[in-house]
């Protein structure tokens, strides 16, 4: 597990090492405003239903993730991410095994995908109108832990995964120059699993549990704060009102345009 | 639960009952309750009488009939044929694992016809049908008491003046947490191969299914002519939160009484395989015997394996004999056999051992229903007794509640289950596994209530 961490926090500095060490490439055989470069740490927070719908608890994450956006025509680009996530199913009870088990083990390392396209539909004075949509995959790393206090020794093993697509309008005001406020309405579904097995003496189980979030439109609000020709900073806020409630997400980041 | 318990205690007056020990039948030390303590004007000055009951019992005489296992190939037309030349009487035939019960000729012994039928090549096997027997251990000792089993706050055991053990605080089945989780199933059916069950009786009533089957009798009645099986079908299963009497172990689970044990509280072999096998037959899910027999004997070990074969947990007593464990309860693969503990979580001194035992369960003055005519008039239909039989419905009320749970478990995993969550309560002396307890006291609240998984 440590190893496989390791393993992949060496990826994840390779990648940043060659985008560092391409910079004066991009800069001498693009154009200016083609890439950008970022990191981010973004919050997710849902209300997630299981079992089919009879049980509900709470799915967090905690995201750590490198961007690279590429515009491939004036209004057009497209976003990829990698990142580490750190997701927190706590809560969740696991009946269809041998003994039953009640996760709250925390937050679960995984790894994360993803990519996302950002189109201009409408730009017409101070409003800009873009049409964003995402996808975000994490695959989460095994996780054991021992059963204690049994006749017998055990351990359950477990691996989280999840999945965030969205997709919806982005409403920009532009009138404050490097400051742009923006507004986000967007569907978004989220979608996870957790997969648990369990060794207890001769016991073996095995439960896979789907889950699904509660709300599934978006709204946030966020800007993008120019610092000089290069450095945007981006901070976000989303809610996510479902029956009974209300989700939260939180992004905060940056964007190193080459 | 307790506060039914203690409620019939304050207002009833408990009549312990001394019972005479047959050479081969169980008795259980009993309490009756004084029922007209439930009038209202007789609750400030309740009437305590303190007499002896005796339930006679007569030592069962050695067994005078056969269980014959003819070779693959021989069709029961011609295997019945062979019997009738023989002049076997009372043929009964058991077709689901091919055996047939006979009983000795007038002119042979039961060793002569042993060796006679043995000699013939189209026989399997030949052997004695044993007698079986309920169990418990004899005790005249006075006493008062709750159910403890289920939920042991600590304190003194008012038995009688002079006999006072001491109650450990937690030395119960941890029942409830784990209704917290489950209270049962009404789908979910226990049956008990005994001495049948009072289908009158207040806390079973409304959880017998159906009359079930006689097998001593040979009727469709299996009502309770002994007591012994009402005791431990309400341990398992009395109707639970009712404001009457006592808590059972799986609250809706219900109740299939098979009557395999007569009224003296013996009875043979072919009665208990014939139960195991109807009771697998037709709907039950768990299977309670809390009576055996001393002697192995490989139809008994088959319908143990046809039971298990059918998705139905089969739980057996030990024994009281302090010896080994008794038959059906020593085979392992296929039933799980259960030793008893005290009010202090300690190993009751009658409790069989061996390696065969898988868990145990209290089983030192356990209170469960018996029928009014057995309490006699004036007493309330509820006894004190002791033994592995109380010891094994406990634990068939787990089983119960797990199947309620998990009914995609095997017979094996619900097995495992009981023994793995089990405490090791004798540990200190004896950690791990042993002779005594098995794994442990069974646990109803690890078993049932999920694991927390923490980092």
């Amino acid at each position: 597990m440590r190893k496989r961490t390791r393993g992949v926090m060496s990826a994840l500095t390779l990648v940043c090492a060659c985008g560092l060490a391409g910079l004066p490439v991009l800069q001498a055989s693009s154009s200016p405003s083609k890439f950008q470069t970022g990191l981010s740490y973004d919050r997710l927070s849902r209300t997630v239903t299981w079992d089919a719908g009879a049980h509900q608890s709470r799915a967090k994450a905690d995201i750590f993730t490198v961007r690279e956006a590429i515009q491939l025509k004036p209004g057009l680009a497209v976003e990829l991410l990698a990142g580490l996530s750190l997701s927190n199913f706590n809560g969740l009870v696991f009946r269809n095994l041998p003994v039953s088990l009640d996760y709250e083990a925390g937050g679960a390392k995984g790894l994360l995908l993803g990519c996302g396209v950002r189109a201009r539909l409408l730009g017409d004075g101070d409003f800009e109108i873009e049409g964003i949509g995402r996808f975000v995959y994490s695959l989460g790393f095994n996780g054991t832990w021992p059963l204690q206090g049994f006749a017998v020794e055990g351990n359950s093993r477990g691996r989280p995964s999840w999945l965030v697509a969205s997709l919806g309008p982005r409403i920009s005001y532009r009138f404050f120059g490097g400051f742009v406020p923006y507004a986000t309405i967007s569907a978004s579904f989220f979608s996870g699993s957790f997969v648990m097995d369990q060794t207890l003496g001769d016991l073996t189980g095995h439960e896979a549990k789907t889950l699904k979030s509660k709300g599934l439109l978006e709204v946030a609000l966020g800007a993008d704060y120019r610092v000089g020709e290069r450095l945007t900073l981006r901070a976000e806020a989303g809610f996510l009102p479902y029956p009974g409630g209300v989700d939260g997400s939180a992004s905060v980041g940056f964007l190193y345009r080459f | 639960m307790r506060p039914l318990a203690k409620k019939s205690h304050r207002f009833f007056p408990v009549i312990p009952i001394l019972a005479l020990l047959g050479l081969v039948s169980l008795d259980f030390s009993q309490v009756r309750k004084e029922t007209r303590d439930a009038r209202p004007s007789r609750q400030t000055a309740p009437l305590i009488k303190v007499g002896q009951h005796r339930r006679p019992v007569r030592p069962a005489p050695p067994t005078d009939r056969v269980l014959v296992k003819f070779r693959q190939g021989v069709t029961p037309q011609y295997a019945e044929a062979i019997l009738q030349a023989g002049r076997y009487g009372k043929i009964r035939e058991i077709p689901r694992i091919g055996v047939f019960r006979v009983q000795t000729p007038p002119n042979m012994t039961l060793r002569e016809t042993l060796l006679y039928l043995r000699r013939n090549p189209d026989v399997e096997y030949a052997g004695p049908d044993y007698r079986t027997r309920i169990f418990a251990i004899p005790n005249d000792r006075y006493f008062l008491s709750d159910q403890y089993n289920l939920l042991n706050r600590g304190g003194i055991l008012d038995v009688s003046p002079d006999i006072q053990p001491t109650l450990k605080s937690g030395a119960d089945i941890k029942a409830t947490p784990a209704w917290e989780e489950t209270k049962g199933d009404a789908s979910v059916i226990i049956a008990f191969l005994d001495t049948g069950v009072d289908m009158s009786h207040i806390e079973l009533v409304n959880k017998v299914v159906s009359p079930g089957r006689d097998f001593v009798n040979n009727d469709m009645d299996a009502t309770d002519d002994n007591s012994h099986g009402t005791w431990v079908a309400g341990i398992a299963a009395a109707e639970t939160n009712n404001n009457e009497g006592i808590a059972g172990v799986a609250w809706n689970c219900r109740v299939l009484p098979v009557k395999v044990i007569d009224a003296e509280g013996n009875g043979f072999y072919d009665e208990l395989i014939e139960g195991l096998i109807w009771a697998a037959d037709n709907g039950a899910k768990v299977i309670n015997v809390s009576a055996g027999g001393d002697a192995d004997d490989p139809a008994l070990k088959a319908a143990c394996k046809y039971a298990y074969d059918k998705n139905v947990v089969v739980v057996a007593a030990a024994g009281n004999d302090g010896v080994s464990v008794s038959y059906p309860a020593a085979y392992d693969d296929y039933v799980l056999a259960v030793a008893a503990t005290d009010t202090s979580d300690e190993h009751a001194s009658f409790s069989n051992p061996g390696p065969q035992v898988d868990v145990a369960a209290p089983g030192v003055w356990i209170l469960g229903p018996v029928p009014q005519w057995y309490a006699g008039p004036g007493f309330l239909p509820y006894i004190f007794g002791s033994g592995t039989s109380a010891a094994a419905p406990h634990v068939a009320g787990l089983a119960a509640l797990l199947v309620s749970v998990k009914p995609w478990l095997t017979p094996k995993q619900i097995m495992d289950v009981i023994r793995y969550t089990a405490d090791d309560v004798n540990k200190a002396q004896l950690p791990g596994k042993d002779n005594q307890i098995g794994y442990g006291r069974i646990n109803m609240g690890r078993a049932l209530v999920p694991y927390k998984l923490v980092r």
